[in-house]
Parts: C-alpha cells; sequence; structure tokens
C-alpha cells in the first residue's frame, strides 16, 4: 500500500517537477517568476488534444507539433509583453505575467469551449504489473521516464554546451556576461522558448490523467512549493521537490483525514519557509545597504 | 518657510482639495436617488473593492509587503459575520466590528511566520495561506455548512430592513468613507510614515530604530481587519456564501486594483477599485456589439488579463499617477514640471 503511493506519487510528483523546472529556467536568467506557467502547460494540452481529434498528423508528428508550438508561444510571449518589461520593476513583470496566463485561458476558452474534454490515449493508463506486487500504468511510467529523461537531457545542455554555458554565464551575473559578449537578450528568448517547450510536454504528460478545461493551468499553482522547496533557482531542486511533493501528497492523501490532500504541498511550503526562508537549496543572499 | 513648503507639497501629493471632496461627497450621497437598483448594485460591489483596496494599500502601498491572499480575509470575515449573526443570532452592529477583528487575528497569525519572507516568496507563501484557510472552510462543516455555503441574514438599522441595495448603499458608503478618513489619517501618522520608511529601505529603517517586526505586523493587521469589514458587508449583501467566492482570481483582482489605480496613493487605490469593479459591466454593455462568437466570460477575462498587462507596460504607477503627472504639466505648462518623487513605490521590488 504505502510502496503502490509512493510509485503514482512519482508519477505527479514528475508533472509538478516540469511545471517547477518551467518557472526555475525562467527564474533563474531573468528574475522573473512566470506565473503564466500552468496555463502555457494547459494551451499545450489543448493544442495536443486538438491535434489528436483532427487526426491530420500521426502521433509523432503530433507530438512534435505540439512541442513546436510551445516553443513558438514562449517566444511570442517573451517577445511581445516582458521584452517591453526589461528594466522595469521586477514585480510588475512578475504581474504581466499573471496578465498574459489569464489572456491565454481566455483564448483557450474561446477557442475550445469551457466543457470537460478527454484527451484520447496514446498509450494506455490500464495499470500493469510490476515487481513485487506493485502496478503502474505505462503512461505514468513514461510521464516518470520522460520527465527523468528531460531533466539528465536538461542538465547536459546547460553543463556541456557553449549556449547553456551562456545561459548560467547569464544567470549568474547578467552584466558580466553582457560585457563578455553574451547577448543577453537572446539568452532570455530562448529561456522563454525552452520554458514552453516544457510547459507543452507537461500538458501532453497531464492532458491524459485529468479532464481538459481552461482552467487547468491553476495545477500549476501546487508547483510553486515545489520550486520553492527546491530553492528556486537549482534544476536538481526542482525536481527532487517535485518529487518529494508529489509523494508526500499521495501519502498524506491515503493515510490523514480528506482535505488535506489538496492543502498538503502548501503546509509544506510554509514550514519550509518557516525553518529556511530561502529554501532548501537555495543560496542565502546577504543584502547591503 | 521650509517645512511649510514641504507641507504643502505633501498635500499636493495626498488631498485633493476640499471643493473635489465635497462634491464627490455631494455625489455618493445623491447616487440613489437618480439610480435603479442595477446601478445600486454595482456601486455596493464597488464600495466593498474600494475597503479591500484601501486595506491593501496599507500592506503593499505603505509597508511593502506583497499578499496574494487578501480573498481568504474577505472569506474569514464573511463567515464570521454569518456565523456571528445567522447561528449565534448576534445582532449586525456587533458582528461586524467582530468580523473584522477575526480577520484582523487571522491576519496576524499568517503575519507572525511571514516576517522573514520577502517578495515572491511572502507572495507565494499568502498564496498558500489563502489557499489553507479556504479548504479549512470547506471541511469544517459544523460550523461553515461546507460547500453547501452560509446564509447571512439581512441587516436592519432601527427597524428599518436593509434588504435593497438602496438601503444598504448608505451602510456601505457609510463604512467606505470612516474607513477612508481612517487610511488617510494612517497614512499621515508616525505609524504610516514608519510604515513608508520599512517599504523604502528595511536597512535604513532598522538603522534608525523603526521595528521591522513590529509595523509589518500592524500592517498585516490593519489590511486583514479592513478586508474583514467588508468580508462582512458582502456576506449581508449577497446572503449567501460559500467557499468558491473567495478564489485565488478574487486576491489577484485586489491585487490589480491597487496597481491599477496606482499603489501607495490613497485615491489612487480609491481609483483602482472604482476602475476594476467597473469594468466587467462595461464589457457587458459593450458586447452586444461585438461578433456573437466571442464568450462574454471569455471576453471578460481576455479584457481584464489585457488590461492588466497594458497597463503594467505603459503606466506601472497606476490611473492616479498618471493624473498627478497630467495635473503638474497643467500647472506648469509652459515650462517643464520639477521632478517628483513617484518610483519609489516600485524601487523595493527592483
Amino acid at each position: 500500500m504505502l510502496m503502490q503511493q509512493v510509485v503514482s506519487g512519482l508519477a505527479l510528483g514528475s508533472v509538478y517537477a516540469l511545471v517547477a523546472l518551467g518557472f526555475i529556467i525562467i527564474y533563474k536568467a531573468t528574475d522573473v517568476l512566470n506565473f503564466a506557467q500552468g496555463d502555457m502547460m494547459m494551451f499545450g494540452a489543448y493544442v495536443n488534444y486538438a491535434l489528436l481529434v483532427s487526426g491530420v498528423l500521426p502521433v509523432p508528428l503530433v507530438i512534435l507539433a505540439t512541442l513546436v508550438s510551445g516553443v513558438i508561444l514562449g517566444f511570442l510571449i517573451e517577445r511581445a509583453i516582458v521584452r517591453p518589461m526589461l528594466g522595469k520593476p521586477l514585480f510588475a513583470t512578475v504581474l504581466v505575467t499573471m496578465g498574459v496566463g489569464i489572456c491565454l485561458r481566455a483564448v483557450a476558452g474561446t477557442i475550445w469551449g469551457h466543457q470537460y474534454k478527454a484527451v484520447p490515449e496514446i498509450l494506455s493508463i490500464t495499470p500493469i504489473n510490476l515487481a513485487f506486487g506493485l502496478v503502474i500504468s505505462p503512461f505514468h511510467l513514461t510521464i516518470i521516464i520522460v520527465s527523468l529523461g528531460l531533466v539528465a537531457l536538461l542538465s547536459l545542455f546547460f553543463n556541456f554546451t557553449r549556449l547553456g554555458t551562456a545561459m548560467r554565464a547569464v544567470a549568474r551575473h547578467q552584466l558580466a556576461a553582457f560585457l563578455m559578449g553574451i547577448r543577453v537578450r537572446r539568452i532570455f528568448s530562448i529561456n522563454w522558448m525552452i520554458s514552453g517547450l516544457i510547459g507543452a510536454l507537461g500538458g501532453m504528460l497531464i492532458g491524459p490523467l485529468t479532464f481538459l478545461s481552461p482552467d487547468l493551468g491553476f495545477i500549476g499553482l501546487n508547483a510553486f512549493p515545489a520550486a520553492i522547496i527546491g530553492g528556486f533557482g537549482s534544476v536538481p531542486g526542482a525536481v527532487v521537490g517535485g518529487l518529494i511533493l508529489g509523494v508526500s501528497e499521495n501519502i498524506a492523501g491515503g493515510y490523514l483525514p480528506e482535505g488535506v490532500k489538496n492543502v498538503f504541498p502548501w503546509t509544506v511550503l510554509i514550514v519550509v519557509l518557516m525553518i529556511r526562508p530561502e529554501g532548501f537549496f537555495g543560496l542565502y543572499e546577504e543584502k547591503k545597504v | 518657510m521650509e517645512a511649510k513648503k514641504r507641507k504643502r507639497r505633501q498635500d499636493e501629493e495626498q488631498e485633493i482639495s476640499k471643493v473635489w471632496l465635497l462634491l464627490v461627497f455631494a455625489f455618493v450621497l445623491t447616487l440613489p436617488l437618480y439610480s435603479n437598483s442595477y446601478v445600486m448594485h454595482i456601486a455596493c460591489v464597488t464600495g466593498f473593492g474600494i475597503i479591500v483596496s484601501l486595506g491593501l494599500n496599507v500592506l503593499m502601498g505603505y509597508t511593502g509587503q506583497v499578499s496574494l491572499g487578501h480573498a481568504a480575509f474577505l472569506a474569514v470575515g464573511a463567515y464570521t459575520s454569518a456565523i456571528l449573526t445567522y447561528k449565534v443570532k448576534m445582532t449586525f452592529w456587533l458582528a461586524l466590528p467582530l468580523s473584522g477583528a477575526m480577520a484582523a487575528f487571522v491576519g496576524l497569525v499568517v503575519a507572525i511566520p511571514s516576517l522573514r519572507l520577502k517578495e515572491l516568496y511572502l507572495a507565494i507563501a499568502t498564496m498558500g495561506y489563502a489557499f489553507i484557510i479556504n479548504e479549512v472552510i470547506v471541511y469544517w462543516k459544523e460550523l461553515t455548512n461546507g460547500t453547501k455555503g452560509m446564509i447571512a441574514p439581512t441587516v436592519s438599522f432601527l427597524g428599518i430592513e436593509l434588504n435593497t441595495g438602496h438601503k444598504y448603499y448608505y451602510l456601505v458608503y457609510a463604512v467606505v468613507s470612516l474607513l477612508t478618513y481612517f487610511a488617510y489619517n494612517l497614512s499621515q501618522s508616525k505609524t504610516g510614515r514608519a510604515m513608508m520608511a520599512v517599504r523604502d529601505s528595511e536597512e535604513a529603517a532598522q538603522s534608525v530604530s523603526i521595528s521591522l517586526v513590529k509595523y509589518k505586523i500592524i500592517a498585516f493587521t490593519i489590511s486583514a481587519f479592513y478586508t474583514g469589514i467588508a468580508g462582512s458587508l458582502y456576506a449581508h449583501f449577497i446572503m449567501v456564501i460559500s467557499p468558491e467566492n473567495f478564489n485565488i482570481m478574487l486576491s489577484i483582482q485586489y491585487l490589480v486594483m491597487l496597481v491599477v489605480g496606482g499603489m501607495g496613493h490613497l485615491w489612487g487605490a480609491v481609483l483602482g477599485a472604482i476602475f476594476v469593479s467597473l469594468l466587467p459591466e462595461g464589457i457587458r454593455l459593450s458586447v452586444r456589439y461585438l461578433p456573437s462568437w466571442l464568450d462574454i466570460i471569455d471576453l471578460q477575462l481576455f479584457m481584464y488579463g489585457l488590461i492588466i498587462i497594458l497597463f503594467l507596460v505603459f503606466e506601472p504607477e497606476g490611473v492616479y499617477a498618471r493624473w498627478l503627472k497630467v495635473k503638474r504639466y497643467v500647472k506648469a505648462f509652459p515650462l517643464s514640471p520639477r521632478k517628483q518623487k513617484g518610483e519609489r513605490i516600485w524601487r523595493r521590488w527592483r
């Protein structure tokens, strides 16, 4: 029973981790907290749904097209709305992303309506037996594998490519990076594109788990605790945070009274912030007057 | 001489002239005479918005602490009032201040663990508190009736039932005027100035022995008190309250009121609340001239998001700051106006 909760918690946690990753990649480089990340995920889920239902493309192309749509969405948001905010107060930019999220929700509502929609299954969600009497569906397994694979890919990208190094440099010190000839604005743009990609991926993965509605993006809010526990700025931290949260939320749902499950991530968040205001993996920055 | 000049400048910032104040007062007093119940309904809802916006202004505009959880304080106020009047059969006139006090107490409880948090962490933590409070309301069924909702009976004043928008309007705006006056006095008092010092620089404020803990807690408490009062009035206005009335979008809406109006300015908070409350009605009126495939709810949502974006991109200091700029420009007309403070509100979040 307990192990079973852990296994299915890992799948949920992977989705949280994906959204948290989306937050963090933008936050690290630009210091902007993207409140629209959940809505970008929702949009990806709808694009995926629309393409699957229309049936014009084979499944692998549908996946590819969804990912590309996520990249384009991230690019457009950065170019049209976030870039004019460069140099303006940070909190204003954060509020702007809230506005973007609201607009995305409205657009999705206009195009696809407010009825709940079920995404056609690409992979079966009927459980199969694993070893030791544990059961998990191929779909949940895919979620876990894809998320962990993505994280591995991302850390390879950040550590071993020229662009990734440049991105880390921008995250470390914008001005210094700029003076070294890194095109900071282009890096920002790429950050948003990667976040869009992760959002679309998250949308594809979460779609079959729930029903689609324009309010799906609110699930993204649950990833805030994951990101904060992970320290808001470290990629492995986000994954660890997401997985811890997914597993503990599922266990709380199994053993504690009803209602606790929904607020469990937030309770964990507040306890963590009371002990360490900068999160577990975060660095404490001394402020000078 | 210098002090006098400074006083005058401050007056120009904070006060609108007595004539204007009188005109606004006359308008508020006579509005019910020539308007129907639809207008009265909107006016009451706007009144609740003004109260919350003023309260949030104390916290965000004066003290520089973000809150994404004010819907929860509203819920606490509304439920306290409904429980006291419906279950305990207390009179509304006692329940109103008590629900403010209850919300203030919850604000205090929220404030203490939040003292070390800053900016985005604080925003997310307050959002977390709001989720938790909402969930408590849903599952504490014996007290709150859960998702079925609570009944808040009508208010009576000297035997007159305040059961229509016209009658309730006077109650709402009496409270609005009182709380606006209080907020104005607060902004001119030692406490208010200390709060602003905390906002501008925590380190500098500490160095002149302003206690961060004390003033942050005071700000949270006052802000929650305002919101609780608004919650009580709101509950007895819509009669039936349920937990989904107080979701995260409502918290965001209050934030938007403040930002659109002009954070840190008393009149900015009021203007922002009026603007944001009238916005959906404006869209509802204009929707008949638009193509029919547009869903009104989506359109409202979209316009709402768009307004947030446009305001922040073009005028992050809000309507009131723009008005001040225009006023100064006109006053100094052939010359260019003197540079003014104003950026200061936002500087903390850089």
